[in-house]
């Protein structure tokens, strides 16, 4: 809303996104000092040492670079991560496009089937999944896990995508119709490029999907080492017993620091494309 | 809207050129399951005139700064037989990822765990008897302690041969802890008690650490119920002796200890304030010493109560029969639980090794840690490797934490535990 | 579409959504029907394998394939079958549920609802009148005072108590409806405020504050590593804790209490979700055109006013599916309460924990007891209950509509 306001209230309204700013930060900011601590001594920590780097070094930074195979484990995410993109982009939009544009039988019921699937917790299929992947030759491949991972971002996607599509009006692919344009290549012409803000939401959520998660990759690639994703290899360094902490958040940021560059990116195209994607009426 | 074009089309480049230089990698993963490997199989033959390149997987458990040791161990097999490479992984959840791995003709060669799992891995076929590749118990009791032999024996078939014996003592600092505060039975809980309690009083530190005590780690708060008298959480033909006069003397013990000690307490925990002379006993296995060392800890360890005796085995797995490795796989085992081999990785590791050759060794015998903790091992109950014992893991963890956290008495939590274990026995059969 | 064969058009559909189709259809439709199946089976750690001469068991189970069958593990234990009775598992798992006494429990506990939905009732008439005789927030206010007399008359606590210990099924669903009622009401207002005060235009350093407000959705790339460091706050020797001790205050064990691991969970969750809502709302607050604003002011409408009657209703059309959709999944938590309490402090041996939710207790069911057979009889359950409320949901929103419609 447009208007002056007094300035108690705007003194009301920075305390509290200075708050909530501090709320935001101080997780990431406390993993960061884990990093630049040695070893596994988080757990006498006095309380100077939460707040402020009290010591520091790089010693967990370069044993993650250098010694373990986190570049390696950097790089297969990567791999997955980006084809699981692609990959969602393709399906999701063609699939939402023809949801919103096209009338024909089984359409609602294609659109309730997809949000049914979501309900199920996809935990329990698990290992159907993983039987499936095997019984396709795709075990223990990046390729199997990027099939996993697309159907996984499907329902979101596709819903975002053609609540997008709803919000563009039809009157351009009419007209492109008259003059003769078929429905691909008013999809592929119109529809996609007044799309992008949508497109980029998708984008995302196929790269989030496939960069950080960690129940699927444990079992789809469960060896060798240097096959692993970022977050499963990480978590393979932590024994039965102990928990290599200093190890732990060196990797982590090098994991979450890139998606947080990524993510500020692209905020803006997010912020419109969640804004009439999929959620008006 | 430029900026973010550019950025996914350099993604899409960048996925492109990866899949490039990962792309061999990726590839040698998926053969066909109804064919062999894509490695050359080994014919039968004694593995030192074979000049075909054989690969044999290991999938295992081990962790931290072991791995190092170990795998310079297996680099030694490697010397002697030079066609043999030798592959480790540790995947993150062993069972799950051998039960989708196995059937597709993908699991590893070995699995190196602890032979709790026999029971279970062999119920569901995951891993084979060694009988019918030519291990017989005679090879067994010449080679090995007799309870790491008894530990690899399920129902009558031998599942795996045995590397190292653990189980967990009191891992004391010398400069903190002094002759008064040292148990001097190791049965005797009621002197354990008083001198925590003494300690306390003196320094104001805990005397005790224990991972277990929390609850959540049956394991660990083993030596305390087994130590009071409880013959076993379950034995082998499905009883459970956990809601008796001397387990739940052994949950009051708990309470008992718990005014004396902190009330959190994990392996990070106790590692950290361990290192840092902030308690004076560590309760836990010959894993930890490595750490303690580094952490220059002048310790000492002491046995107390019935620990359990966990033996570290080899498993062999039908994939490797499939694939023709089974003769060189075995030899790998042979070789890694060999005495000389398990000499050095218990010098270098302050493991306890399973061979009786290794054991007997004067420089493995003069270590600290083999005395203490062998004290502790012959004082110690096997632990389980049939199914059943899978059942009593979380029921005694759930009871220990609830004893814990003051939300029973040890008699009713005790009570639920046994109520839990027996139904899940029931549906067992 | 204009003037189109009947084959080509369905040909062109064919093409848009084949490749979804197939997705849904292997890693989607296959892993229900064979959770479904599994459901009938007493399939669990002593009868992990397949026998593949049973009919239905040969078809689905992988591992009875053609490709899979010669390498198939024959262990020791016997297969696993259909149960018999054949709804065993879910016996085990509701049966308790339909006893009369839990049935009367329930009873009990709707009837308190009664003068709620009879105030909605009358609302709706009182609406469509001119000038209706109450307002109706003291019809709200009466319903709730009602509601009250009637829990307290018929002893409600008691008939909690009666359903709780009926079985694991009504305490897990019952804690994670809870987590869900604390959670995304919680998350709403967080969003609501965060972006009612980042859209005033005459505010300094806004992206600053929206790039930092969004931080913890770009970091639930790493959930499970930010559960832990978040888990590690509330540890004894943690932070929080610490805090205290500095102002004088005592310690406390924040995660061996019931009420509070919950509220430590909360927290957490919180902080990897608002910046959804943030950003939802934001977009569709900016979408509200500046006159209706200019025309309230000119008519004298105080800042509440503006904000219940305007912004409120104009952003409902698109915040409710966000909403939905994220009760859905708020219900299916898991990776941040198994990384801060694993199912939370254990109440006793075979009870589930003080924070083991629906997901978080179905993993256990898997992963620690391999109780196959009941863990998927108990998602199948889950799946019709969460199916049927989304159904209703979808009616509430009217968001299947399509382009043309």
């Amino acid at each position: 809303m447009n208007r002056q306001l007094s300035t108690r209230a705007r003194i009301a309204q920075y305390a509290i996104l200075i708050a909530f700013t501090i709320f935001a930060l101080y997780p990431v900011w406390f993993a960061i000092l884990a990093s630049g601590r040695q070893g596994d001594r988080l757990y006498s920590l006095n309380i100077a040492g939460m707040f402020l780097p009290v010591e520091w070094t790089f010693e967990n930074y370069q044993a993650m670079l250098f010694e373990k195979p986190l570049l390696g484990w950097l790089r297969n995410s990567l791999y997955v991560a980006s084809l699981t993109t692609i990959a969602s982009l393709l399906i999701t939009t063609s699939a939402a496009f023809a949801f919103s544009r096209f009338r024909f039988r089984g359409r609602e019921f294609g659109l309730i089937l997809l949000l049914a699937m979501q309900t199920f917790p996809g935990v329990l299929a698990l290992i159907a999944v993983a039987q499936v992947l095997t019984a396709l030759g795709l075990y223990r491949t990046h390729e199997g896990l990027i099939l996993a991972y697309t159907t996984a971002t499907l329902v979101f996607s596709t819903w975002n995508m053609k609540g997008y599509f709803d919000t563009i009006p039809i009157d351009l692919e009419e007209a492109a119709m008259i003059d003769g344009c078929g429905p691909i290549q008013s999809f592929i012409l119109i529809a996609l490029p007044l799309a992008r803000p949508a497109l980029a939401v998708t984008a995302l959520l196929g790269f989030l999907s496939g960069w950080g998660e960690f129940i699927f990759a444990s079992v789809l690639v469960p060896a060798p080492d240097t096959m692993k994703l970022a977050v499963p290899g990480l978590f393979s360094l932590a024994g039965d017993q102990n928990v290599p902490w200093g190890y732990f958040a060196a990797g982590g940021m090098m994991i979450i620091i890139p998606t947080i560059i990524v993510f500020l990116f692209l905020q803006r195209q997010l912020q419109a494309g969640l804004m009439a994607g999929g959620v008006k009426g | 809207m430029k900026t973010r074009n550019t950025i996914l089309s350099l993604l899409v480049v960048l996925g492109v050129l990866l899949s490039a230089c990962g792309g061999p990698v990726a590839t040698t993963a998926a053969p066909q399951p109804t064919q062999p490997a894509a490695q050359p199989t080994t014919p039968p033959q004694p593995t030192e005139e074979v000049m075909e390149p054989v690969t044999i997987t290991i999938w295992h458990g081990w962790a931290g700064d072991y791995v190092n040791v170990i795998q310079e161990a297996f680099d030694g097999y490697t010397e002697l037989h030079p066609n043999v490479t030798i592959e480790l992984s540790h995947p993150d959840d062993l069972s799950e990822a051998a039960k989708v791995a196995i059937p597709a003709g993908e699991g590893p060669d070995i699995f190196a765990w602890v032979n709790d799992a026999i029971g279970t891995q062999a119920l569901a076929g995951n891993i084979v008897s060694l009988d019918d590749q030519g291990i017989d118990q005679a090879f067994l009791e010449s080679t090995y302690e007799p309870a790491a032999v008894n530990g690899v024996i399920w129902q009558g078939q031998i599942w795996g041969l045995p590397e190292t014996q653990e189980g967990i003592a009191l891992v004391y600092n010398k400069e903190l802890v002094t002759e008064e505060y040292l148990p001097s039975d190791p049965l005797d809980f009621a002197d354990l008690l008083a001198k925590a309690e003494q300690f306390k009083a003196d320094t104001g530190l805990p005397l005790l650490c224990n991972q277990g005590f929390p609850g959540a780690d049956a394991y660990h708060v083993a030596p305390i119920y087994f130590g009071f008298g409880v013959p076993s959480y379950v034995n082998d033909e499905g009883i459970v002796s956990l809601n008796t006069p001397e387990g739940v003397a052994a949950g009051q013990w708990l309470l008992d200890v718990k005014q004396f000690v902190d009330a959190e307490q994990s392996y990070d925990i106790c590692n950290a304030a361990m290192a840092e002379g902030k308690i004076g006993m560590w309760w836990t296995g010959p894993w930890a010493i490595a750490n303690l060392e580094t952490a220059g800890v002048d310790f000492g360890i002491a046995p107390m109560g019935r620990p359990f005796v966990g033996i570290k085995t080899l498993m062999l797995t039908p994939n490797a029969v499939d694939r023709g490795n089974a003769e060189v796989a075995l030899d790998v085992m042979k070789y890694f639980t060999s005495a000389e081999v398990q000499a050095q990785l218990a010098l270098a590791n302050k493991t306890i090794p399973a061979a009786t050759e290794a054991l007997n060794d004067p420089e493995v015998q003069a270590l600290a840690s083999l005395a203490g903790f062998g004290a502790a091992l012959n004082l110690g109950s096997p632990m389980a490797n049939t199914p059943f014992a899978s059942a009593q893991w979380q029921p005694v963890g759930d009871a220990t934490a609830a004893i814990w956290n003051g939300a029973q008495t040890p008699e009713e939590a005790l009570a639920a535990a046994q109520a839990t274990i027996e139904e899940a026995i029931a549906q067992m059969k | 579409m204009i003037s189109w064969s009947r084959r080509r058009k369905f040909l062109t559909v064919l093409l848009f959504v084949a490749p979804t189709l197939i997705g849904i259809l292997l890693f989607n439709i296959f892993p229900i029907t064979l959770s479904t199946y599994t459901s009938f089976t007493n399939r669990n750690k002593f009868h992990p394998n397949p026998d593949c001469d049973v009919g239905l068991t040969g078809v689905l189970d992988p591992l009875c394939w053609p490709a899979f069958r010669e390498n198939a593990p024959k262990g020791l234990a016997e297969p696993y079958r259909l149960q018999d009775p054949l709804i065993g598992n879910y016996q085990g798992v509701i049966g308790t549920l339909f006893t009369g006494e839990a049935l009367g429990a329930l009873l009990q506990i709707g009837i308190c609802f009664v003068p709620l939905i009879a105030a909605s009732v009358v609302n709706r008439r009182f609406a469509k009148m001119a000038s209706p005789p109450v307002s109706p927030s003291v019809v709200w206010l009466g319903a709730l005072v009602l509601g009250l007399v009637i829990a307290f008359a018929l002893n409600v606590g008691e008939a909690f108590g009666a359903l709780e210990s009926s079985g694991d099924f009504f305490v897990v669903v019952f804690r994670t409806i809870l987590f869900v009622v604390a959670r995304v009401p919680l998350t709403f207002l967080i969003g609501l405020t965060l972006a009612l005060i980042l859209n005033s235009q005459y505010l300094r350093g806004r992206t600053f504050f929206r790039v930092a407000l969004f931080v913890p959705w770009a970091a639930s790339s790493l959930a499970i590593l930010m559960a832990l460091v978040w888990q590690f706050f509330f540890r004894e020797r943690g932070v929080l804790n610490q805090v205290l001790q500095l102002v004088g205050l005592d310690p406390f064990a924040w995660l061996s209490n019931g009420a509070t691991a919950f509220g430590a969970i909360v927290a957490t969750d919180i902080w990897f979700s608002y910046p959804f809502f943030m950003l939802a709302i934001l977009g569709a607050l900016q979408s509200i055109p500046g006159d209706t604003y200019e025309a309230a002011e000119v008519d004298g409408a105080s800042y509440w006013q503006q904000l219940r009657k305007i912004t409120l209703p104009l952003i409902r059309p698109a915040i409710l599916p966000a909403v939905v959709l994220t009760s859905i999944s708020a219900f299916q938590m898991f990776g941040t309460a198994w990384a801060i309490t694993r199912g939370g402090p254990v109440v006793s041996a075979g009870q589930p924990g003080a924070t083991e939710f629906v997901i978080v207790y179905a993993y256990k069911q898997i992963f620690s007891s391999q109780n196959y057979g009941r863990a998927s009889a108990f998602a199948v359950i889950l799946f019709i209950f969460l199916f049927a409320v989304t159904l209703y949901s979808l009616r509430l929103t009217r968001i299947t509509k399509g382009a043309y419609e």
